[in-house]
């Protein structure tokens, strides 16, 4: 094979594949460099939106049209650690940073949703 | 040149596969959160979505009048009533499987208000107003005529509670493939849901997980529906009561705790998730193989009182 055109076939390949991992990297620090956001409803309404990323440790508190909701955020993740609803479905769905795994207390009304988190193939039915 | 034909396509192809983003975007309608989660798509698909839900949502509100002619302003009257095509196509449809369907009605709507109301004060409302309103639904019926025009015939008030979110998913599911959007998650409440044929990261199968349960499915293309008392029941003397009312007996006291069923068709789904708690296993094996669908019945402590043998049932890890 030509010397010349081999050289060139090298810088290419090793061209494309220098492309191809630069493209990589973006994507992937483009999906997990966004904020974390979490919005949290009373009825149709956002009440409180909260970024993740910057709330760790903190609690908040909504009042639900049956009573306070309490929320806590730790370690880019979102829960409701408190409320007096009777079957507290919101408090064990624990902590959560998935767009697709709202946290829902239908006794209050009160609804966490999250943006910006990772897209699991879980998801959460009943 | 094998090899360098091999290696520029080995390096193309992760560059077209950099995958885009989630479109997401959460609807609150029928009373609760509903997210939309397209693995394709534009914010113009997002935004004809929503308003397909907003619009089932405000026809079949039977609570309150909307901007539109709704299932509200139906209940006031007993004359003819020319109603938007959409729900009419829902009132038919319900109406023919409060025909086929034991025990489920559409006509339950007052049935369901008076639990609600007792329930909310820890009481079970007297056998005579159950009575009566069970006497409103055996004689309640819809005239269909054309031009989409409805009469209500008797005094059994129509509710479309368990129909409407897998209507609404029905109609997106109808846009989504027109539009050629074929991978996606939509949940309406957690109850009604529909998924698409890959999840985002490009897996065969979703992994569905069942609130309260350890039980778990590998499920895609489809529709869940979900019916249960753990959100909306009241214990009274030690009986569990829900808003899952019997309209032929004016009871609400389901006989399960949980009950899924897995369809091509939201509206029948829904239909079918809110009578199998109602029914004998019977039944619910008899209703399975009328309309092709497939079911999983959950009692107590997270027993599996029945599980369709085509499901991929599993436990959690």
């Amino acid at each position: 094979m030509d010397k010349k055109k081999l050289r060139n076939d090298i810088i290419l390949i090793a061209s494309l594949l220098v492309a191809t991992l630069v493209a990589l990297i973006i994507v992937l620090l483009s999906k997990t460099n966004k904020n974390l956001v979490a919005n949290v409803y009373v009825r149709n309404e956002i009440v409180l939106r909260i970024d993740l990323d910057k709330s760790n440790d903190q609690h908040f508190e909504v009042d639900g049209i049956n009573g306070k909701v309490h929320i806590h955020v730790k370690d880019g993740a979102i829960a409701v650690v408190e409320s007096n609803c009777p079957h507290q479905d919101c408090v064990h769905m624990g902590y959560v940073s998935e767009t697709n795994r709202p946290i829902i207390c239908a006794y209050n009304q009160v609804s966490i949703v999250i943006e910006g988190g990772l897209e699991s193939n879980t998801v959460v039915v009943g | 040149m094998k090899i360098k034909k091999v290696l520029i396509l080995a390096s193309i192809i992760p560059l077209s596969s950099c995958g885009g983003d989630v479109l997401n975007r959460n609807v609150m309608a029928f009373g609760t959160v509903n997210s939309l989660h397209l693995y394709s798509g534009s914010e113009e698909d997002l935004d004809n979505l929503e308003s397909i839900i907003n619009k089932i949502d405000k026809l079949t509100d039977n609570y309150k009048e909307r901007d539109v002619l709704n299932v509200t302003k139906i209940n006031q009257t007993n004359e003819d009533v020319q109603i938007d095509p959409d729900l009419y196509e829902i009132l038919k449809v319900g109406d023919e499987l409060s025909k086929d369907i034991a025990p489920f009605s559409i006509y339950c709507g007052g049935l369901a208000k008076l639990w609600k109301e007792s329930l909310n004060n820890q009481q079970i409302p007297d056998e005579s107003s159950r009575n009566a309103e069970v006497e409103k639904i055996k004689n309640t019926s819809l005239e269909f005529k054309e031009g989409n025009v409805v009469r209500r015939l008797g005094e059994g008030e129509i509710d479309l509670g368990s129909l409407a979110k897998g209507y609404a998913l029905d109609k997106c599911y109808s846009y989504l493939k027109e539009h050629q959007i074929a991978n996606y998650y939509l949940s309406m409440g957690s109850s009604s849901n529909l998924l698409g044929d890959k999840t985002y990261s490009g897996a065969e199968e979703f992994e569905v997980e069942i609130k309260k349960s350890n039980w778990r499915l590998k499920l895609h293309n489809c529709y869940i529906s979900t019916s249960g008392i753990s959100e909306q029941s009241v214990t009274i003397d030690g009986v569990i009561y829900s808003h899952i009312v019997n309209p032929n007996t004016g009871k609400a006291t389901p006989i399960y705790s949980t009950v899924l069923v897995v369809s091509d068709n939201g509206l029948i789904g829904d239909a079918l998730s809110t009578a199998f708690m109602l029914s004998s296993l019977d039944n619910i094996k008899a209703l399975e193989e009328k309309y092709s669908v497939k079911s999983l019945v959950l009692s107590g402590n997270d027993n599996v009182v029945y599980s369709h043998p085509d499901l991929n049932l599993f436990k959690a890890k």
